[in-house]
C-alpha cells in the first residue's frame, strides 16, 4: 500500500508540472503587455520598461517559467494585474468556498443518487423506480445555471425560503447551509439521474447473488442484508463514476458561482479572463487542475477502504 | 423469391421502433428548418428594439413568447439563436472529431507515437470539466469563433481515446492482416479498412456530443466569454433575462427550454442510433 502511494504520489508531480507548463505558456502567448496594464494608462515608457524589469518580464521566457515555478514552490503566485495584491493571499480567502461547493455538490448527488438508486433497485417497477429514466434523460440535458436561475426564481424570490445569493454564512450553521442548497443543487443535479441509474443497475447484479440469498435464509434484517452484503459490493462502479463527476463538479463550479455570486476561485477565474488578468488565472486554474488530480487519487485509494480485497502493491 | 433484409434495412427497422429517438429526429429537423429559413419564419427583426413594447409577458398579442428587457421579440430571438447554437454545436463537433478521429488512429496504429498523443490527451483530460475551454477562450479572448475553437478542443481527447482502443483492437483483426498480406499500403489500411469498421461508436459518440457542445456553448456565452450581445444566443438571451428575473421570469425560462428541449433531442438521437447500430450495446 504504501508503496503504492508513493508510487502514485510520484505519478502526480509530472503531470501537475505538466499543468504548469502548459498554463504558464499559453497565457504566456496570450496578447497584452502585463507590465503595461500594472503600470497603468498614463505611465511612461521608462516605467513600464521599470516594472518589466522588476517582474522579470525582460527574460528570457524559459527563465520566466522557471522563476515561476521556483516561485510558485515557495507558495508565490504572483502578484494581481489589477489589484496589486498577492495572488496567493486572494486565492486561500476563495479556495474554501469554491472546495464547500463542490463537495456540497457531490453530497447531494451522493444523497439523491445513491439511496434513490438502492430504492429503484429493491423495489423495482415502482413509481420512483419509473420516473427515474426521465429524470435522468432531463439531468444531463439541463443547463445547470439555467436551473440555478429558476430555482432562484422559485424558492429565493417567489417563495422566499432560500437566500438568492452568496455564501455570507459561516458553512456549519443553518443559514450557511441555507445558502448552499441552490448552488450545490444545481451543479450536483446533473449527476444525480447517471448516479442513480448505475446504482440500480449494480445493485440488481448484487441482489441475484448467492451471498444475498444466503443473507436472506439466514434471517437477517432487509437493511443489514441492503446496506451491509449488497451495498457495499455495489459499490465500486458508483464510486468510479462519483470521481469521474468530479471533474465536471470542479469545472461547473465557474458557472455556478457566477450564478449564485460566489466569492470562489471560479468566479475568480471568470473575472480575470474578463480584465486579463494573467496570473491570477493562471493561479485559479493551476489550483482547480491540482484539486482534480488529488481528488482523483483519492478516489483510487477509496477502492481498498470499501473493498477490503483490492490491495495496491 | 425469398425477400431479403440487408444490414442498413434491419437498422432502420429497430430505429423507428424507438418512439423517442424518432420524435427526437423530428424535433431536430425542425430546429434545421427554422434555423435555415429564419428570415421567413419570424414575425420581427431579432435585433430591432421597441421600448414601448418592453417586458411584455408570453401570450400577449404579436409576441407568441412575449418580448425582452429592450421590447425585442423572444420568439424571432429564438428562432435565429437556433442558427448559432447548432452551426456550434455541429462545427465544433465536427472540428474535435477530425481532429480526435486521427489522433487516436494513429496513435492506435503507431506504436511509437501512442504515448506520446496519449500523454498529451492525458494532460488535457487533467482539467476539470469545461476549464479547458475557458483557457482557451483567456488565450484568444472572448467571442463566439474562439467559443467554437474552446469546444472543439474540448472535445479532441475524447474522440482520441475512442478511437484509439477501437483502433488498437481492429488492428488485431484478420482482415486487416489479409489486406497488409495483399501489399495495402499504410494509410489505405488505416483509412479504407480500420476507420469504417470502427466509426459507428464514433458517430454515436458525436451525435451526444453535439448536445454537450451546446450546452457548454451556452454556459460560455451565458458567462459572458462567448457570444456577445445584440446577438440572439440562447445562453445571451438567459445571461439578460437573468437581470429580469424578479419581473420577468420568461426571459430566462424561455431560452433555458428551448436549449433543454434541443440537448435532450440530440441525446435520444444518439441513444436511438447506437441501439439501432448495435442492439448488444443498449441497457
Amino acid at each position: 500500500m504504501t508503496a503504492y502511494l508513493l508510487r502514485r504520489i510520484l505519478v502526480l508531480i509530472p503531470t501537475l508540472f505538466a499543468v504548469t507548463v502548459i498554463t504558464f505558456f499559453a497565457l504566456h502567448s496570450a496578447p497584452g503587455d502585463p507590465a503595461s496594464i500594472l503600470a497603468g494608462p498614463q505611465a511612461s515608457a521608462e516605467d513600464i520598461a521599470n516594472i518589466r524589469h522588476k517582474l522579470g518580464l525582460d527574460q528570457p521566457v524559459i527563465t520566466q517559467y522557471f522563476r515561476y515555478l521556483w516561485k510558485l514552490l515557495h507558495g508565490d503566485m504572483g502578484i494581481s494585474l489589477t489589484t496589486r495584491r498577492s495572488v496567493t493571499e486572494m486565492v486561500v480567502v476563495r479556495y474554501p468556498n469554491t472546495v464547500r461547493l463542490a463537495f456540497a455538490s457531490i453530497l447531494i448527488t451522493i444523497i439523491l443518487g445513491v439511496s434513490g438508486g438502492i430504492i429503484a433497485a429493491i423495489r423495482p417497477r415502482s413509481i420512483l423506480d419509473n420516473i427515474t429514466t426521465p429524470i435522468a434523460l432531463v439531468g444531463v440535458a439541463m443547463p445547470g445555471f439555467w436551473l440555478g436561475l429558476m430555482l432562484m426564481y422559485l424558492f429565493g424570490i417567489k417563495l422566499r425560503w432560500l437566500p438568492v445569493a452568496g455564501f455570507t454564512h459561516p458553512a456549519w450553521s443553518w443559514a450557511g447551509i441555507k445558502d448552499i442548497i441552490m448552488p450545490a443543487f444545481s451543479l450536483g443535479f446533473l449527476g444525480v439521474a447517471s448516479v442513480l441509474r448505475l446504482t440500480r443497475s449494480s445493485m440488481l447484479d448484487v441482489l441475484g447473488k448467492e451471498y444475498v440469498r444466503t443473507a436472506w435464509s439466514k434471517g437477517l434484517s432487509e437493511w443489514v442484508i441492503i446496506t451491509k452484503h449488497a451495498f457495499r459490493n455495489a459499490a465500486i462502479p458508483v464510486v468510479t463514476i462519483l470521481g469521474m463527476r468530479m471533474g465536471i463538479f470542479l469545472g461547473g463550479t465557474v458557472i455556478i458561482e457566477s450564478v449564485f455570486a460566489i466569492n470562489g476561485v471560479g468566479r475568480m477565474v471568470l473575472r480575470s479572463i474578463l480584465t486579463r488578468d494573467y496570473p491570477v488565472l493562471a493561479a485559479s486554474v493551476l489550483l482547480i487542475a491540482a484539486t482534480f488530480v488529488i481528488v482523483n487519487l483519492l478516489v483510487d485509494l477509496s477502492y481498498s477502504v470499501i473493498d477490503v480485497r483490492i490491495r495496491y502493491d | 423469391m425469398t425477400k431479403t433484409t440487408s444490414l442498413w434495412q434491419l437498422q432502420m427497422r429497430r430505429f423507428r421502433k424507438d418512439r423517442l429517438a424518432v420524435a427526437s429526429l423530428i424535433i431536430i429537423f425542425i430546429l434545421v428548418a427554422s434555423a435555415i429559413l429564419a428570415p421567413l419564419i419570424a414575425p420581427y427583426n431579432p435585433t430591432s428594439q421597441r421600448m414601448v413594447e418592453r417586458r411584455l409577458p408570453p401570450g400577449s398579442s404579436g409576441h407568441l413568447l412575449g418580448t425582452d428587457g429592450f421590447g425585442r421579440d423572444i420568439a424571432s430571438r429564438l428562432v435565429y439563436g437556433g442558427r448559432i447554437s447548432l452551426t456550434v454545436g455541429l462545427v465544433s463537433v465536427g472540428v474535435g472529431m477530425l481532429i480526435g478521429m486521427a489522433l487516436g488512429l494513429i496513435a492506435g496504429y503507431f506504436k511509437r507515437l501512442d504515448n506520446l498523443i496519449m500523454r498529451v490527451m492525458d494532460i488535457l483530460l487533467a482539467f476539470p470539466g469545461v476549464l479547458i475551454a475557458i483557457i482557451v477562450v483567456a488565450i484568444l479572448g472572448p467571442g463566439l469563433y474562439n467559443v467554437i475553437i474552446a469546444i472543439s478542443v474540448f472535445s479532441i481527447p475524447m474522440f482520441a481515446r475512442l478511437t484509439r482502443g477501437a483502433t488498437l483492437s481492429a488492428k488485431e483483426e484478420t482482415y486487416v492482416l489479409a489486406a497488409r498480406s495483399l501489399g495495402a499500403s499504410t494509410s489505405r489500411i488505416m483509412l479504407q479498412h480500420i476507420l469504417p469498421n470502427i466509426v459507428s461508436p464514433i458517430i454515436v459518440f458525436a451525435t451526444v456530443r453535439i448536445g454537450v457542445s451546446i450546452l457548454n456553448a451556452a454556459a460560455l456565452s451565458f458567462l459572458g466569454i462567448g457570444a456577445q450581445p445584440p446577438l440572439p444566443e440562447w445562453g445571451v438571451m438567459i445571461s439578460e433575462g437573468r437581470d429580469f428575473l424578479y419581473t420577468s421570469p420568461h426571459m430566462a425560462f424561455v431560452p433555458g427550454l428551448a436549449i433543454l428541449i434541443v440537448v435532450l433531442s440530440f441525446n435520444l438521437l444518439g441513444d436511438g442510433v447506437r441501439d439501432a447500430l448495435d442492439p448488444h450495446q443498449s441497457h
